[in-house]
């Protein structure tokens, strides 16, 4: 099986996603990612989102993860120009000051 | 469908930050299975029930497989373009739009599932919980929008893995 363009030219994608850097949509504090496989083996990308405190309350979450998901949706076609399907992750500044996560740090 | 709504409660209670919980991480891993759960059975049960013949409708409903139901769910946007042609109506290209985001919204939900149950090393956060409910939930208030249609009855019936 060939490997995925975002995993072959990774360098290439990173530059994509820099253009995008640093705040792709308002509420966020800090977005990474990492590239994998997902449950069924498919080339993937995570994105592992941080957001503030206030962005993660349950009446403002939706638009803040929905806003951030259709900036990097629309900038760049992860399926069918890097093979890779993108998964968003979101969690608040004060989770992850506790959790200490590495792929949100 | 009351099922579909007891695994939406099911899944809010377990992520309620205001009850202090001794397996935080167990009922924050829960949570996510069961709003996964809701709209994988929000969308088998609705298949079943064009299924003719009544008492073997929660048979037909187990025919559906997770595998299956994702590769429908990638190939839904391709198979849109195809069913709608080049003078899709407003209203057929709304429903298309509506269903895309349905199958995005359900291949993300499968892979939190998959990580809730089977990834021991993660730890969850009641951001991220909710995040896979309002997820979900939408999932369901689109749905119920479009159920009735010939997009979605046709979608449906790609989740069963055919041709």
């Amino acid at each position: 099986m060939p490997q995925a363009r975002g995993v072959a030219q990774a360098a290439e994608l990173q530059k994509k996603l820099n253009g995008i850097m640093p705040q792709p949509s308002s509420g966020v504090v800090k977005w990474r990612h990492t590239l994998g496989n997902d449950w069924t083996g498919d080339p993937a990308i995570f994105f592992w989102v941080t957001l503030t405190d206030e962005a993660s309350k349950k009446d403002n979450l939706s638009k803040a993860t929905e806003a951030f998901r259709k900036v990097l949706c629309e900038r760049i076609d992860f399926q069918n120009d890097w093979d890779l399907i993108p998964y968003f992750n979101f969690r608040s500044e004060s989770e992850q000051a506790i959790l200490n996560d590495e792929v949100y740090a | 469908m009351d099922l579909i709504d007891d695994f939406f409660i099911h899944a809010a209670r377990l992520a309620d930050p205001g009850k202090p919980s001794d397996t935080e991480q167990i009922d924050l891993r829960r949570a996510v299975s069961a709003a996964y759960y809701a709209v994988f059975h929000l969308l088998t049960m609705t298949a079943a029930e064009s299924w003719a013949v009544g008492r073997e409708r929660h048979r037909f409903a187990r025919l559906f497989e997770h595998g299956r139901l994702k590769t429908a769910s990638l190939a839904l946007p391709g198979k849109l373009k195809e069913r709608l042609g080049d003078n899709a109506s407003p209203d057929d290209q709304k429903t298309a739009d509506t269903l895309a985001a349905i199958a995005k919204d359900f291949v993300a939900l499968q892979q939190d599932r998959n990580s809730a149950d089977y990834d021991n090393s993660r730890a969850w956060s009641y951001t991220e919980v909710d995040n896979v409910i309002l997820r979900a939930h939408g999932l369901y208030i689109g749905w119920n929008t479009v159920s009735k249609t010939p997009l979605a009855e046709s979608y449906l019936l790609d989740l069963l893995g055919g041709k």
